[in-house]
C-alpha cells in the first residue's frame, strides 16, 4: 500500500512565462516536511539519495528551457523519435509526457536529480508547472520505467506508465489545480452558458448573489460575457487556420494578488480542497454577513456556501456542439456526431431538489453521460432518464452527453475544388440547409469558410444563389444567412460556383523550430523530386507534394494536419431545439421541497468542426468495426 | 536581545522576492543581515501588527511559505518562536471581527504551517499546545455564523497538525464528533475531514483517548495539553471499534455535502481505518463505501472517478464483478469531447491500470469492447496514439492465446489496419508528420504485442513465426514498397528496434531478414532505388543475414545506373555510385571477408571496370584492394570510420592485430623451402664449446700493444719469398671485415615460401612475418615479410647469415600470418637446413683489383700464400683487418683425402660444385672465368689430359679459408687439403665424397 492519507498534496507551483522565467511560484513547507520525512523513512534501505530539496526557480526554470530546447516544442512532443534520449520524456514514447512531464535538476553543488512528476499544462502563453507529492517508491518505479527498453512489454508484464498513473490520484489532483490556475491567471473562467428566453444573458454565482445580498459593484473577476461554450475542436480548428496568429492573453500579465489568494484559499497547506473559483472569489469578496441565517434542519453543502434568496425560477439549457464530417463519397460515410451539455441555473430558496425526466436520448443513441457531483446518477439504458440532483449556485453543467444526429445534417451537399493548373482552381458548393428541420427549430446564422491557409488569395471570382461572399489574404467566406435574418420553417438550397487564383507558391523558409527532429529524414535528392514530379499526373498530388517540404507536423491537441487539406468550414448556429432529440419537458420538473418556480428551456445547437471534405482531394476519415 | 529594526515596505517586497526564488544564498544574504536568532521573525510579526502596514497579506503569506526558514535552529528557538507566533495570532484573532478575516485566516494557516515545518511538538510542546489550543477555540464555536470560514480554516489548521504528528487530537475525538455533528454552515467539510483524520489515526496507531471512548469523554476540550507520549498500539477496545462504526455511519450519511476534491479526501482516508480494521469493520465497511461512493463513476469530476477507482484497487473484494462496468465508464470517459484532453488520455491509462493490475485475469475484459476504441475523426492526435494504444493491448490479449473466445471479425491485424486508417494521412504528408510517427509508433506496439509472453529466445522466434507477425511486417514492407519516402522513417524504426531490448534486437533483425527476403527481389531498379539505400544499409550492417541477395543487387544496380548514361548524368552517377561504395563498405566492416570476398570482388572489379564516374571507379579500385590485400580484421578496423583512420593509424602492436587464437599446426600450411637442394645433408653440426682455451678458432684479437717486448722481435729476418707471401696476406686481411665492429660477410641462402591453400582453407594470408633462430654461429638472421601470400604463387625469401663460424646447422623459423577470417596463423615452421656448402663464398677482392685476368693472378698468388702460411700450425705473424681494429693470425692445418673416382666425371661435379672457387687448373685446358660479379662463375674443365691439378680457393667467412689442391686422375683424386680453420675438416671428408 503505497499510497499515502491524502489524494493530492502540493510540493510546489511554478508558472513560467512565455520567455521561460519563472513569473510565479508557491512552495508549501508542510508538504515538502512530509516529503522529507518519507524520504528519510525510504533512506533506511539505502535510497536516501531520493531525498532531494526543491529546486530554486532559477533551477526549475533553466531545466525547462533547456528540456524544451531538447524536446522540441512541447506541444508537438510526446512521441519518441529518434532525437528522444534514453530517460527523457519522449523516451517514453507516450502522448500523457505532454502533460506529465519530468526534469533533470541541476543544483548548485552539481548534482543532477530528476523532479518527477511535473503536471505542465500551458494555458494562454502561460507555462503551470505543478509538483505533487509522492512517495519515493513511486520515482524510483518511474525511473525504472523510464530507462527500460521496451516499455512495450506494457502486457500486463512488470512496471509500466499505465499502472503507476492509477495508483498515484495526486498526478489527476494536480491537474486539476493546473487548469484551475490557468483559469485564475488569464481570466477566462467560463461559466457554462445557459441561456433564458426571458431575457438575453444570465450571469454567473455572483450576479445571483449582489441581487440578493445588495451589494453592488463588486468585482472580484472579470464578469464572464454570455458567450457560447466554446469547444476544444473549434478552438483547435481556429489554430489550424490561423497557425500564426500569437496566442490571445500572451502579453497579459497575471493577477498575483488574485492568484496567491486562490491558492490560500482553494488548497491550504498544499492540499486542494475546493477549485471552485466562483466561491472562492465570492466568499474572498462578501464574506458572510451575519443576516445570513442558518438551515434548521440541513448541513449546508461546501460546494453552496450561500443560499439563493429571491424570486424563483429554474433554467435549462441543452447545449450541443454538432461535428461533422461530410465526405460526399460511396466509399467514406458522413459523420455527424453531437456532443451535448445540459446546464443549468437552479434560482431557489433554501436547499432543495429538483429531478425531472430527460427524453430522447435513447433515439439518438446517447453514449456517453457523465453527471455534475450533485446529481444522482440515473439508471442508463432506459429512454428516460429520471435526473435528480441538488443545484449548487449559479450556472453548472448538470451533465455531459455524446449522441449521433437525430435529425439529418443541417447543412447537408458537397463541396469541390478543382485545380486546373498550380494557382488556379474551379470550385462548386452545392448545400441544402435544415432540410427536415420542423418550426421552431430557427437557424440563427450560418456561413461556410473557405480557409487556404498555405496559400495566399490574389483573386475570385463567382456567385452564390444566396447570400453575400467576402475574401481576406487566405480565406473565402461566404455567409449564406447573416446574423439577424435567421430562418425556420424551411430549406434553403444554396449553390456557389467560382474560379480562384492564388499567388504562385514561393519556397518559405520552412519553420526551423520544426525542423531539428526531422534533419534525418529529408532527403535532398533532386533527383528522386525529379521523378516524382514527371510521375505525377494529378494537379492535387503535385501540389501536395509541392506543399509538403513546409508542412509543419500537426500538434498532438489537433485531430489531424489541418494544413493538408482541402475543405471547408461550416459554422451556424440552431436554437429552438436539439440535434440528439434529447429534451425534457418542463412541466414534468418536480422541486422538493415544493416550490412554485416557473421552469424555463432553452435548447441550440452550434456547429463545433463541421467540415466538408473537398471531394475531389485526399481527406482524413477512420475505421469502424461494425 | 537586538532590538527589530522594521524593514520598509520596500524593503519586504526585496526580500519576499528573494525568498520566493527558492535561491538559498539570496535567502542568507537577508538572514545573515538580521544574524541574531529571529530578528526576521520578530520584524514580520511586529509589521503584521502594526496598524498602518500595508503588505500585511503578504507578509503573512511570507511567513507561511519561509518562516520555518528564520527559525534557523528549531531546538532552541522555537519555544521563543512558538510563543512569539501564538501572541500574534491571538492579538490578531481578537481584533474585531469586521473586515480582518482573511487575515485572522492566513495568519492561522501560517502559525500552523512554521509550527509543523519547526517540529514544533518535539521542540516546544508546552508553546506548541498553546497553538493548538488557540486554533480549537476557534473551531469551538458551532454554527457561529459570521466567522464559519475563520472556523472551517481553523479546522483544517487542526487537521494538518494532526496529519504532521498523529494521534495529536486523539483526546479530543469526542468534541470534534459533537462539532461536527452540530454545524450546518458549509464549514462542516472541515470539521468531517478533521474528525475522520483524527479517527482514522486513532485506528491506525490503536491509540483511542486515555479518558473514556472516542465519542465520549469527560475531559475539556480547553485547557489543552498535547499528549507526551505515544502509547504502544493495542488492540482497540469493542467498545472503540463500535464508536468508530458509528463515526464511519455519521461520515457516509450524507458524503455528498463535501466539495469533490473534499470527498476524494475523505475517501482515502476512509480506505485506510477499513483496510486497518478490516477484520473487525472491513467487509461491511467496505460494502458500504462501495454503495455510497460508486455511483461517483459517473461523474464527470476526474478527481471523484479516480477515487472510486482507487476503492476499488484497494477493496478488491467489495468491487468484484463490476470490472466491466468501471472499463465501460472509463472509456466513455475518454469519449467525453467536453473534457479536457489530458483527462481523456489519462482515462485510458487508468483503463489500461486496471486491466493490468495483477488481482484479476482482465484480457477478456477489453476485447468486446475492442469496437470502443476506435479512434474517431475528431479525437485528437494524442488520443487518436493512446486509443491505438489500448487496441494493440486488445491484439496482444488476442494473441496471447489465453482467450478462448474468439470475437468474430475481431483479429489482430484487422485491430492494426482499422485503428491506422486514423493517421492514413502518412502516406501523403512528408516523414515528418506527427501522423507517421505515430503509426510507426503503433506498429512498434503491435508488434511487440504479437510477440509478447515469450520470455525465452526460441519462444520469441516462434512467436515471429506467427501469422500476426508475419502479417505486421509484411505490411511494413509494402508500406515502404508503396512509400519510398517512408524510408528513412522505417530506417529510424529499425535503429530503434537495433538499440531496444534483447526482444526489440531480435525483432529488429527478424524484421531485417524479411526486408533482404521480400523488399530487394520486390525493389524496382530506377533512379529512385537510392532512397532504399537507408534500409539497405542496415542489412548490411547485419552480419547474421547473408550479404549475398544484397551484393547481387547492388550489382544490379551499378549495370542499370551504367546503362543509364546521360547527358547531364554525371553528379548523378557519382552520388549514386558514392552510395552503393557506401554500402560495400559497410559489408566490408561488418561481413567477415571470405563471406564477402567473391561477390563483393565482383561487384567491384565491375565498378572499377565499368562504372562511368571516375572517382567511383576510382573508389571501388581502392575498396577492390583493400579487399584483397588487408586481412580481414585489420581491414574492419581500418574502414570503421571514426574510430582510427587509415591515415594515422598506429604501427601495428603485437597483440593489436594478432590477439586472436591461431590456426593448428602452421607447417602443416606455410612451408619454407631452400630453392637449391644441398649436396650434402648436414644432419649434425660440430659444436665445440670453449673449453679451457682449447678448440675454439683462434679469435680475432686486437692488435697488440707496441711493447717493449714485442718491439725486441720487431726486426725480424725474413727472405723475400716470405716477405711477399707476407705482403699478400696483409693485402687479403686488409679486405675481411671485421665483424666486431662492422657488418660482417652475409651469407645468402635463397628460400621459397609456399601456402598450401587447401589445408588453410582460405585463398591467401596476409602479413607474414618470418623471424628466425639458431643454434649454431650464424649472427643475427633478420626477419622476412611477406605482406600477401597466395595459395597459388610463391614468394622467394633470401635467408641471410652473419656467420662466427663457418658452421653448418638447422635454422628454425617461425612464422605470424593473419587469415582472411581474422584469424591468426603463428607458430614454427619446419627449419631450414644450413649446409657446410652455403658457407662457400667467393674471396674479397681489394677494391684496386679489376678486370678477370688481374683477379686470377691475384687469387692464384693469393692461393700460394695461403698455401704457404696454412702449412704451419704455429702464427708467426698476425693481419690487421678491415678496419684496422682486429688483427687475425692464419694457424693452419693440412688433410689428405683420396677420393675413389676421377677423370671426367670428377672434374665435371667439381665445374658444378666448385666453378666459383677455381684459381688453376693445371694439366688440362681450362677455361676459367672468374668474375668479381655477383653471379656464379663458370669453368669448363677439360679432363682430357692424364693427370689435372686443380686448385681450390675457398672463403669462409668470417675470415676463414679453405684450400684444395686436387689431383685428378682417371680413377682417383687425390685432395690435398689446407685450412685455416681446422673445425671445417670434419666436414670436408663428407663433402668431398657427396661429389662424386
Amino acid at each position: 500500500m503505497s499510497s499515502g492519507g491524502d489524494c493530492c498534496s502540493v510540493r510546489a507551483i511554478w508558472i513560467l512565462n512565455p520567455q521561460d522565467s519563472v513569473i510565479f511560484s508557491r512552495r508549501f513547507p508542510v508538504v515538502e516536511r512530509r516529503w522529507r520525512l518519507t524520504c528519510q523513512g525510504a533512506g533506511n534501505d539505502g535510497s536516501s539519495s531520493q531525498w532531494m530539496l526543491l529546486p530554486s526557480d532559477e533551477e526549475l526554470a533553466s531545466a525547462f528551457s533547456e528540456r524544451r530546447k531538447k524536446e522540441g516544442l512541447s506541444q508537438v512532443f510526446g512521441i519518441r523519435s529518434s532525437q528522444s534520449a534514453r530517460g527523457s520524456d519522449s523516451w517514453l514514447d507516450d502522448p500523457i509526457t505532454r502533460h506529465l512531464i519530468s526534469l533533470p535538476i541541476n543544483q548548485n553543488g552539481g548534482k543532477v536529480f530528476q523532479l518527477w512528476p511535473l503536471v505542465l499544462h500551458s494555458k494562454g502563453s502561460f507555462h503551470i508547472i505543478v509538483l505533487p507529492l509522492i512517495q519515493p517508491t513511486h520515482l524510483e518505479a518511474y525511473e525504472r520505467i523510464c530507462y527500460q527498453s521496451d516499455h512495450g512489454s506494457f502486457i500486463g508484464h512488470g512496471e509500466n506508465l499505465s499502472s503507476l498513473l492509477l495508483d498515484l490520484p495526486c498526478i489527476t489532483g494536480a491537474l486539476l489545480v493546473a487548469h484551475s490556475i490557468g483559469d485564475v491567471i488569464t481570466g477566462d473562467f467560463v461559466d457554462p452558458e445557459v441561456v433564458s428566453n426571458s431575457s438575453p444573458s444570465v450571469g454567473g454565482l455572483l450576479d445571483s448573489l449582489t441581487g440578493t445580498i445588495g451589494i453592488s459593484g463588486l468585482s472580484a473577476r472579470a464578469k464572464p460575457a454570455a458567450t457560447p461554450v466554446t469547444s476544444t475542436a473549434s478552438a483547435s480548428l481556429a489554430v489550424g487556420a490561423s497557425a500564426f496568429d500569437p496566442p490571445k492573453n500572451s502579453l497579459r500579465s497575471i493577477d498575483k494578488d488574485a492568484l496567491r489568494s486562490f491558492i490560500s484559499s482553494s488548497m491550504p497547506f498544499g492540499t486542494p480542497l475546493d477549485l471552485n473559483y466562483s466561491n472562492i472569489a465570492t466568499m474572498r469578496a462578501t464574506g458572510f454577513p451575519p443576516s445570513d441565517i442558518l438551515l434548521t434542519d440541513l448541513k449546508q453543502p461546501a460546494w453552496k456556501p450561500y443560499l439563493y434568496k429571491g424570486k424563483q425560477r429554474i433554467l435549462f439549457t441543452f447545449h450541443e456542439i454538432v461535428h461533422a464530417a461530410m465526405y460526399d463519397r460511396d466509399e467514406i460515410p458522413d459523420i455527424i456526431s453531437i456532443s451535448g451539455q445540459v446546464n443549468c441555473r437552479a434560482e431557489l430558496e433554501g436547499l432543495v431538489d429538483v429531478s425531472f425526466p430527460l427524453t430522447g436520448l435513447q433515439t439518438a443513441n446517447a453514449e456517453v453521460m457523465s453527471f455534475h457531483p450533485c446529481a444522482q446518477v440515473p439508471e442508463q439504458g432506459m429512454d428516460k432518464h429520471a435526473v435528480m440532483f441538488t443545484p449548487p449556485l449559479g450556472n453548472f453543467t448538470l451533465m455531459n452527453y455524446q449522441a449521433f444526429s437525430g435529425l439529418g445534417p443541417a447543412v447537408k451537399g458537397f463541396y469541390q475544388l478543382s485545380m486546373v493548373s498550380e494557382n488556379e482552381g474551379a470550385f462548386l458548393f452545392k448545400l441544402k440547409l435544415m432540410e427536415g428541420y420542423k418550426a421552431p427549430m430557427t437557424m440563427e446564422y450560418c456561413t461556410v469558410c473557405l480557409p487556404f491557409p498555405r496559400r495566399r488569395v490574389v483573386h475570385f471570382d463567382g456567385n452564390p444563389s444566396i447570400g453575400t461572399v467576402s475574401t481576406t489574404e487566405h480565406s473565402i467566406d461566404w455567409k449564406i444567412v447573416p446574423t439577424g435574418r435567421g430562418f425556420t420553417g424551411k430549406m434553403i438550397e444554396a449553390t456557389f460556383p467560382g474560379t480562384i487564383r492564388f499567388s504562385p507558391m514561393s519556397r518559405q523558409a520552412s519553420n526551423p523550430a520544426f525542423r531539428p527532429m526531422n534533419e534525418s529524414l529529408i532527403d535532398d535528392d533532386s533527383d528522386l523530386e525529379q521523378e516524382i514530379s514527371s510521375n505525377t499526373i494529378n494537379m492535387e498530388e503535385f501540389l501536395m507534394e509541392k506543399m509538403k517540404k513546409e508542412m509543419q507536423p500537426a500538434d498532438l491537441g489537433e485531430p489531424f494536419c489541418w494544413q493538408a487539406y482541402n475543405y471547408a468550414k461550416v459554422s451556424f448556429k440552431i436554437v429552438g431545439g436539439t440535434l440528439s432529440g434529447a429534451t425534457m419537458d418542463p412541466k414534468s420538473v418536480s422541486i422538493y421541497p415544493s416550490v412554485k418556480a416557473p421552469v424555463d428551456l432553452a435548447m441550440q445547437a452550434v456547429s463545433g468542426d463541421y467540415i466538408l471534405w473537398n471531394t475531389l482531394s485526399p481527406c482524413p476519415s477512420v475505421a469502424s468495426l461494425k | 536581545m537586538e532590538k527589530a529594526t522594521s524593514l520598509t515596505p520596500q524593503e519586504w517586497e526585496a526580500l519576499i522576492e528573494d525568498f520566493q526564488s527558492g535561491d538559498s544564498s539570496r535567502q542568507l544574504h537577508w538572514l545573515s543581515k538580521h544574524s541574531a536568532p529571529l530578528s526576521l521573525l520578530q520584524i514580520a510579526l511586529a509589521s503584521i501588527l502594526r496598524r498602518d502596514f500595508p503588505l500585511k497579506s503578504l507578509v503573512v503569506l511570507y511567513l507561511e511559505e519561509f518562516g520555518h526558514l528564520l527559525i534557523r535552529s528549531p531546538a532552541e528557538d522555537a519555544a521563543q518562536a512558538l510563543s512569539s507566533l501564538s501572541e500574534a495570532l491571538d492579538m490578531l484573532l481578537r481584533a474585531p471581527a469586521d473586515s480582518s478575516n482573511a487575515l485572522k485566516e492566513q495568519m492561522m494557516v501560517a502559525v500552523t504551517s512554521i509550527a509543523i515545518a519547526i517540529d514544533g511538538l518535539d521542540h516546544a510542546p508546552r508553546q506548541f499546545s498553546a497553538v493548538v489550543e488557540t486554533l480549537l477555540v476557534v473551531a469551538n464555536r458551532p454554527n457561529h455564523s459570521p466567522d464559519r470560514q475563520t472556523r472551517s480554516i481553523a479546522c483544517d489548521c487542526l487537521r494538518e497538525l494532526e496529519e504532521a504528528f498523529p494521534c495529536l487530537l486523539s483526546e479530543t475525538s469526542s468534541h470534534l464528533w459533537n462539532l461536527c455533528q452540530s454545524e450546518r454552515t458549509h464549514a462542516v467539510q472541515s470539521y468531517v475531514l478533521l474528525l475522520t483524520a483524527v479517527v482514522r489515526n486513532i485506528v491506525r496507531h490503536s491509540n483511542p483517548p486515555t479518558v473514556g471512548g472516542i465519542l465520549s469523554t469527560s475531559l475539556p476540550l480547553v485547557p489543552f495539553n498535547a499528549p507526551e507520549e505515544k502509547k504502544s498500539g493495542l488492540a482497540l477496545s469493542d467498545e472503540n471499534l463500535r464508536d468508530v462504526k458509528k463515526v464511519m455511519a455519521f461520515l457516509l450519511e450524507r458524503p455528498m455535502i463535501l466539495t469533490p476534491m473534499g470527498i476524494a479526501q475523505l475517501i482515502f482516508m476512509l480506505i485506510r481505518v477499513v483496510v486497518e480494521e478490516e477484520a473487525q469493520i472491513g467487509a461491511a465497511a467496505a460494502v458500504l463505501l462501495k454503495v455510497q461512493f460508486s455511483g461517483l463513476l459517473s461523474s464527470y469530476h476526474p478527481m471523484l472517478c479516480h477515487a472510486v477507482l482507487t476503492l476499488c484497487s484497494r477493496l478488491p473484494d467489495a468491487f468484484s464483478g463490476d470490472d466491466l462496468e468501471i472499463a465501460r465508464r472509463l472509456t466513455v470517459l475518454s469519449k467525453e469531447t467536453q473534457q479536457p484532453l489530458v483527462f481523456r488520455v489519462l482515462a485510458l491509462h487508468w483503463l489500461l491500470g486496471v486491466v493490468a493490475s495483477p488481482t484479476a485475469d482482465k484480457n477478456a475484459l477489453l476485447i468486446s469492447m475492442a469496437a470502443s476504441f476506435y479512434p474517431d475523426l475528431f479525437d485528437p492526435l494524442a488520443l487518436k496514439a493512446a486509443k491505438l494504444d489500448v487496441l494493440a493491448w486488445v491484439a496482444a490479449s488476442l494473441e496471447s492465446g489465453e482467450q478462448k473466445e474468439q470475437v468474430p471479425g475481431v483479429s489482430p491485424v484487422k485491430l492494426y489496419q482499422d485503428g491506422l486508417v486514423c493517421v492514413s494521412a502518412f502516406k501523403w504528408l512528408p516523414p515528418w508528420s506527427t501522423e507517421t510517427l505515430i503509426v510507426f509508433r503503433t506498429l512498434h506496439k503491435f508488434l511487440i504485442g504479437a510477440v509478447s509472453g515469450s520470455d525465452s529466445e526460441e519462444s520469441l522466434l516462434v512467436r515471429a513465426e506467427s501469422t500476426t507477425f508475419c502479417s505486421l511486417q509484411g505490411m511494413l514492407i509494402d508500406m515502404v514498397l508503396e512509400n519510398r519516402e517512408l524510408v528513412p522513417v522505417a530506417a529510424a524504426f529499425l535503429d530503434r528496434l537495433k538499440n531496444g531490448s534483447q526482444m526489440e534486437v531480435l525483432l529488429g533483425e527478424r524484421l531485417l531478414q524479411a526486408m533482404d527476403e521480400s523488399l530487394l527481389p520486390k525493389l524496382e531498379l530506377d533512379l529512385t532505388t537510392s532512397a532504399y539505400f537507408s534500409i539497405l544499409e542496415r542489412i548490411a550492417e547485419n552480419n547474421k543475414i547473408p550479404p549475398r541477395s544484397l551484393l547481387e543487387f547492388l550489382l544490379k544496380y551499378m549495370a542499370f545506373l551504367s546503362k543509364k548514361r546521360g547527358p547531364d548524368s554525371g553528379p548523378r552517377l557519382w552520388t549514386k555510385g558514392s552510395q552503393v561504395l557506401r554500402i560495400c563498405r559497410t559489408l566490408m566492416t561488418t561481413h567477415q571477408s571470405t563471406r564477402i570476398f567473391n561477390p563483393l570482388s565482383r561487384l567491384l572489379s565491375f565498378t572499377c571496370q565499368c562504372y562511368p564516374d571516375l572517382e567511383v571507379r576510382d573508389n571501388a579500385r581502392i575498396y577492390l584492394r583493400m579487399l584483397i590485400c588487408i586481412p580481414g580484421k585489420k581491414l574492419r578496423q581500418l574502414l570503421n570510420p571514426g574510430e582510427q583512420p587509415p591515415a594515422v593509424a598506429p604501427p601495428p602492436q603485437s597483440g593489436f592485430f594478432y590477439e586472436k587464437p591461431s590456426l593448428p599446426s602452421p607447417s602443416s600450411i606455410v612451408c619454407l623451402q631452400r630453392s637449391t637442394p644441398l649436396l650434402l645433408n648436414q644432419s649434425w653440426s660440430l659444436a665445440i664449446r670453449e673449453m679451457d682455451g682449447y678448440g675454439s678458432p683462434e679469435p680475432i684479437k686486437d692488435p697488440p700493444h707496441p711493447t717493449a717486448e714485442t718491439r725486441a722481435d720487431a726486426p725480424r729476418v725474413v727472405d723475400s719469398k716470405a716477405a711477399e707471401i707476407l705482403k699478400i696476406l696483409r693485402r687479403h686481411f686488409s679486405c675481411i671485415p671485421d665483424y666486431r665492429h662492422m657488418k660482417g660477410l652475409k651469407v645468402e641462402i635463397p628460400c621459397v615460401l609456399s601456402l598450401n591453400a587447401e589445408a588453410l582453407g582460405q585463398p591467401a594470408l596476409f602479413a607474414v612475418v618470418l623471424t628466425f633462430s639458431s643454434s649454431a654461429a650464424h649472427g643475427p638472421i633478420p626477419c622476412r615479410r611477406v605482406p600477401f601470400l597466395h595459395g597459388a604463387r610463391r614468394s622467394a625469401v633470401a635467408l641471410e647469415l652473419e656467420p662466427r663460424e663457418p658452421a653448418p646447422g638447422p635454422v628454425s623459423v617461425a612464422v605470424r600470418a593473419n587469415a582472411a577470417d581474422g584469424l591468426l596463423l603463428s607458430g614454427q615452421l619446419d627449419s631450414v637446413p644450413v649446409g657446410f656448402e652455403d658457407m662457400f663464398q667467393k674471396v674479397p677482392l681489394p677494391e684496386e683489383i679489376s678486370g678477370a685476368e688481374e683477379a686470377r693472378l691475384y687469387l692464384l698468388e693469393l692461393f700460394k700464400a695461403l698455401w704457404e702460411a696454412c702449412s704451419s700450425a704455429r702464427p708467426s705473424e698476425t693481419f690487421p683487418l678491415k678496419g684496422a681494429k682486429g688483427v687475425a693470425a692464419v694457424q693452419g692445418t693440412e688433410s689428405v683425402k683420396l677420393l675413389d673416382g676421377g677423370g671426367g666425371g670428377l672434374v665435371d661435379a667439381v665445374r658444378r660444385r666448385l666453378a666459383p672457387f677455381i684459381v688453376s687448373v693445371e694439366g688440362g685446358t681450362l677455361l676459367l672465368e672468374y668474375r668479381t660479379a655477383e653471379e656464379s662463375g663458370d669453368a669448363e674443365i677439360d679432363g682430357g689430359g692424364s693427370s689435372v691439378v686443380v686448385l681450390v680457393l675457398i672463403f669462409l667467412p668470417p675470415r676463414f679459408h679453405l684450400l684444395f689442391r686436387m689431383e685428378v686422375s682417371d680413377s682417383s683424386t687425390l685432395v690435398r687439403i689446407r685450412t685455416d680453420n681446422w673445425q671445417c675438416l670434419a666436414y670436408v671428408d663428407e663433402f668431398l665424397e657427396s661429389l662424386l
